[in-house]
């Protein structure tokens, strides 16, 4: 199985009038469980962090609130594909010296699954 | 699909050009790093790598006045990752983060790289080292410096003759 992912146009996606656009660095694992997504948004507090699942993509945008008050605003943002064996009601994410990591679980049928084979009695 | 990543950009045209073509562009692309500093540029590759040839850590220097602010962005080191080194003319940054593969879980792509850096500056004014302190906040370490006295601006009267 693969995870598309592709960077959107940013112009798209920037929400902050006038500011550059950053794109964050990722990472992407998955096990059986679940593709986890490790993103950096240094200088972006909770709330300023915008995840949105809008079909089967995945935005992410983020900007440091308070971090350079005379630079320019910045915004970091990143948008993937989400194969649709991902459960969209069951993505969550937490945010911690400013990376964010964003589990993205799978639904049951589409998790591996052993089959167990049956001797057939004659 | 999934195509492997790499570091330098040579993965698309491996097979379509010689690696002399491969090898210019290459170089070309190192030199228009300065460029992709302003974070703006259009051209950005994923596939390189979003930190490319980019120092990191990304840092913001400003002077208020009264004192030097520093911001430097680092995401995923705690304070015990950092080590902050200031002379009254000088500031030097070292760390190391280390890369969190989780167990047990197949990689797709890595852009966060483990890495170790040090970075130093020569500071613009002389500052007073004892007062200096240092914050970090979501990600992001704030040095503030401030400037000895006979550094820090002053506004001079003009005395009538």
């Amino acid at each position: 199985m693969s995870v598309h992912t592709e960077l959107a146009h940013p112009s798209n996606l920037t929400e902050k009038q006038n500011s550059f656009t950053v794109p964050a660095p990722v990472d992407i694992y998955e096990n059986k469980d679940e593709i986890l997504m490790i993103a950096d948004f240094p200088g972006v507090a909770t709330e300023d962090l915008n995840i949105r699942l809008d079909g089967a993509e995945l935005h992410i945008l983020g900007s440091p609130s308070a971090t350079y008050e005379d630079a320019p605003p910045l915004t970091f943002s990143r948008t993937f594909r989400v194969p649709n064996t991902v459960d969209p009601s069951s993505v969550t994410a937490e945010l911690s010296h400013g990376v964010l990591r964003v589990h993205l679980t799978k639904a049951e049928a589409a998790k591996p699954r052993r089959i167990t084979v049956h001797s057939s009695t004659e | 699909m999934l195509t492997r990543w790499n570091d330098f950009g040579l993965i698309n045209f491996h097979y379509s050009r010689s690696s002399f073509d491969a090898l210019r562009q290459e170089i070309d692309r190192l030199f228009s790093g300065f460029e992709r500093e302003s974070g703006n540029d259009p051209s950005f590759d994923p596939d390189r790598g979003a930190l490319g040839n980019r120092t990191w850590p990304r840092i913001h220097v400003r002077d208020t006045g009264k004192e030097l602010k520093v911001h430097a962005e680092v995401p995923g080191l705690s304070e015990k990752d950092l080590d902050i080194t200031v002379e009254q003319t000088s500031l030097t940054l070292r760390g190391e983060r280390a890369t969190e593969a989780p167990e047990g879980y197949s990689v797709h792509r890595t852009e966060r790289r483990a890495l170790k850096f040090a970075r130093s500056f020569t500071l613009p004014s002389r500052i007073d080292t004892k007062r200096a302190t240092a914050t970090l906040k979501n990600g992001v370490l704030e040095l503030v410096l401030p400037k000895v006295a006979e550094a820090q601006p002053r506004q001079i009267q003009i005395k009538a003759s």
